[in-house]
């Protein structure tokens, strides 16, 4: 899918891993990538996630940086543990230049700040990642 | 009484003695005229130094009668040929012995407190009295004073082997008791309070020098049977008489001129204790400060302690009071109707109750300031813990609100981002230009108002100065600065939070000026910390002359600074750029 035209939908059902303590996020966020193809399952919270990813291994993981239980980056650290391999990108509705220095350094591949979400940026990330 | 009116007792002393040293030929030494004025004077002197710094003391009228009834013996030398005026001069002779033997006894409190001193003055006294009369009993003119045609009216004796025999041995009982008096003074040294010895010394020893000499000359005059023969072999030289007269007539009127400006002036006690303290008279340094000025290094200060009874040192260690004794005793300084302190001291304190009321009042004044410093201290520490509770509370509510607008507004607004977005999707090709318009316009409104609710929170609360620390945060600041700004760090790891946001409220509020009035080309941000100190400067070279009066920004950057126990400073000349200055403490 990322080749050619970007909007269009995913050649085959990826697994994308959302993370966001706000319900009404999560469900725009499930609605817009399930538009696109990718195969969307939910988690509210840091510790949510990895449970959940270690049921199964999404291919993306879309993880809020402020999460109730602990932040963006500890879950990241936690999926790579867990055995994810794959793209690890961050989301805020702080800018990137807040975390610029954690973001370095973390295990995740990437920033998009909330602002800015769209299938584009996503999958711009995504290919840069 | 006051100076003028003692000089003016003294002053037909020194008269006299002053017109006595010119009168011609009465006296052929010069040099033992000159000393026999002259001991006079040193009397009188000493007796006045005594006065006024002893007013309740009596020492000081006794040793300025003593200068007078020194010059009795002289007034044959002036009045030669007045009555019985030579008679008189030469019977009544010696009588300062008793003032000067009390003095000796007394000084400086002038107090007789021993039975044995009072009865070996009056000792003195009487030996004095039974030898005046006994002279004027046997005196023959001519023989025994110099005869200038008037008859002695007193003779009854006119046996001359006795009458000489009476008189030598009432003089020879007279020295004795006077040598009695100069070792009871010796004895004093021993017996008396640390600070009275100190002043008694050079009295002691001019006393001393002048009973062994008085008891010399009369023991060699009884011993010759003759008042004009000594037992000293070189009695008869010419030079003799000055020394003679230096040690029996001046070495104690010197010693007690000594001895007198050694004393102690209350005001000069008040001035040294004063001067003693260090900046504020707190309690450690009452003590040694009252042991220099007193002079008593066995001082002690002592405060009741706050708890019950007892007492406790300067250290506040609970201590016994120590029983008062012949040599010390205590004083207790009130205020307020209760006991603030105890000064245990050397009983010689009490000769001078004027010093003792002068320093317990400035001994009172001193605890009472400490008492306002501690209390001071203590309000302005409060005060500091207070502005630094304000200072917190109001950056938890910014954190709070903060918060509110990340989780709230902003996530809605986001996610209305997100569906819009996703209508847009949905319509397609299929809605009219004027729709997708709208719904383009939507966006881009709606895109403004997130970033301004993330510029509101981000001021309120600087995530990246939360996250990544004081260094990235202000760089961030600087890159976002529209002037060209460079930034110098020296930062070791992470600071308190108080700090870091302290500091960089200093560099936001400073930078914010500088964009909106300094009109400056260029912007330097230092942050150095070090030795427990962090100090924020942001200088620019623009127009200068900025407010810090009450209610600017800067004024409220001062505060914060304040309670983060900092201090802070603007230097803003017109035309000299502007330099903000902020020094804080980081060992919060």
């Amino acid at each position: 899918m990322r080749d050619g035209d970007p909007t269009a939908p995913a050649p085959r059902a990826e697994t994308i891993l959302v993370v966001d303590d706000h319900d009404g996020f999560r469900e725009r966020m499930r609605r817009l990538l399930e538009r696109h193809g990718y195969r969307v399952f939910e988690a509210a919270d840091g510790a949510g996630a990895i449970a959940s990813a270690t049921r199964r291994v999404p291919d993306i993981a879309l993880l809020d940086v402020h999460l109730p239980d602990m932040d963006g980056f500890a879950v990241a650290l936690g999926l790579r543990r867990g055995g994810m391999l794959g793209s690890i990108l961050l989301i805020s509705t702080h800018t990137e230049d807040d975390y610029l220095e954690r973001i370095r350094t973390s295990s995740a591949d990437g920033f998009i700040s909330k602002a800015d979400l769209s299938i584009e940026t996503i999958t711009a990330m995504l290919a840069r990642s | 009484m006051t100076s003028a009116r003692r000089l003016l007792i003294a002053a037909p002393v020194i008269v006299f003695a002053t017109s006595w040293l010119w009168i011609p030929d009465t006296y052929t030494d010069a040099l033992a005229s000159a000393t026999d004025a002259v001991t006079g004077w040193i009397l009188v002197a000493a007796g006045l130094v005594t006065w006024s710094r002893r007013r309740e003391s009596r020492t000081g009228p006794w040793l300025v009668l003593a200068g007078y009834l020194w010059y009795v013996g002289d007034l044959y030398f002036v009045f030669p040929t007045a009555s019985i005026v030579p008679l008189l001069s030469f019977g009544l002779r010696g009588g300062y012995d008793i003032l000067l033997a009390a003095a000796l006894l007394s000084f400086p409190g002038g107090r007789l407190t021993s039975h044995l001193h009072r009865a070996a003055v009056a000792a003195l006294a009487m030996a004095y009295a039974a030898r005046a009369i006994a002279f004027f009993a046997v005196a023959i003119p001519g023989r025994w004073y110099p005869d200038n045609g008037t008859p002695n009216p007193f003779l009854m004796v006119h046996d001359r082997a006795l009458a000489a025999n009476l008189v030598l041995d009432l003089d020879l009982l007279k020295g004795a008791v006077i040598l009695a008096v100069g070792l009871l003074a010796v004895a004093r040294l021993r017996s008396d309070a640390v600070a009275t010895r100190r002043v008694l010394r050079p009295v002691v020893a001019g006393g001393l020098a002048w009973a062994v000499m008085s008891f010399l000359l009369d023991f060699g005059a009884w011993l010759q049977g003759n008042f004009h023969l000594q037992l000293l072999p070189w009695a008869n030289t010419d030079w003799w008489p000055i020394p003679e007269y230096l040690i029996r007539g001046s070495a104690a009127p010197i010693g007690f001129l000594v001895g007198a400006f050694m004393l102690r002036t209350a005001r000069s006690a008040v001035v040294e204790l004063v001067t003693g303290f260090e900046q504020h008279p707190l309690r450690a340094q009452l003590q040694p400060a009252l042991r220099r000025a007193l002079g008593d290094p066995g001082l002690c200060v002592l405060y009741p302690a706050e708890e019950g009874a007892g007492w406790v040192n300067e250290a506040g260690v609970l201590t016994a009071m120590p029983d008062s004794s012949a040599r010390s005793m205590s004083t207790p300084i009130l205020s307020g109707g209760r006991t603030v302190a105890v000064i245990l001291h050397d009983t010689s304190l009490l000769e001078d109750p004027g010093l003792v009321s002068a320093i317990a009042a400035t001994v009172r004044l001193a605890i009472d300031n400490e008492q306002l410093t501690l209390a001071l201290e203590a309000q302005l520490a409060e005060t500091r813990a207070s502005r630094t509770r304000i200072v917190d509370a109001a950056d938890a509510e910014r954190q709070r609100i903060e918060r509110d607008l990340h989780d709230g507004a902003q996530q809605r607004l986001v996610s209305l981002a997100i569906s819009l977005r996703m209508l847009g999707d949905s319509l397609g090709d299929d809605a009219s230009k004027e729709i997708r318009d709208e719904l383009s316009a939507a966006e881009i409104e709606l895109h403004g108002a997130i970033d301004e609710l993330r510029a509101l929170a981000h001021g309120l609360d600087p995530v990246i100065l939360r996250e990544s620390g004081l260094g990235p945060a202000v760089t961030a600041l600087a890159a976002r600065c529209p002037t060209p700004t460079s930034v110098e760090l020296n930062l070791d790891g992470r600071l308190a939070r108080l700090v870091e946001a302290t500091a960089y409220f200093v560099v936001a509020e400073g930078l914010a000026n500088v964009t909106k009035h300094a009109q400056a080309r260029h912007v330097t941000i230092r942050l150095l910390a070090g030795s427990g100190r962090l100090l924020v400067e942001v200088e620019d070279d623009g127009r200068g002359g900025a407010q810090t009066t009450h209610g600017s920004g800067l004024r409220g950057l001062a505060d914060r600074v304040a309670a983060a126990g900092g201090q802070f400073n603007v230097t803003s000349l017109p035309g000299a750029g502007t330099r903000l200055v902020a020094d804080l403490p980081t060992a919060q």
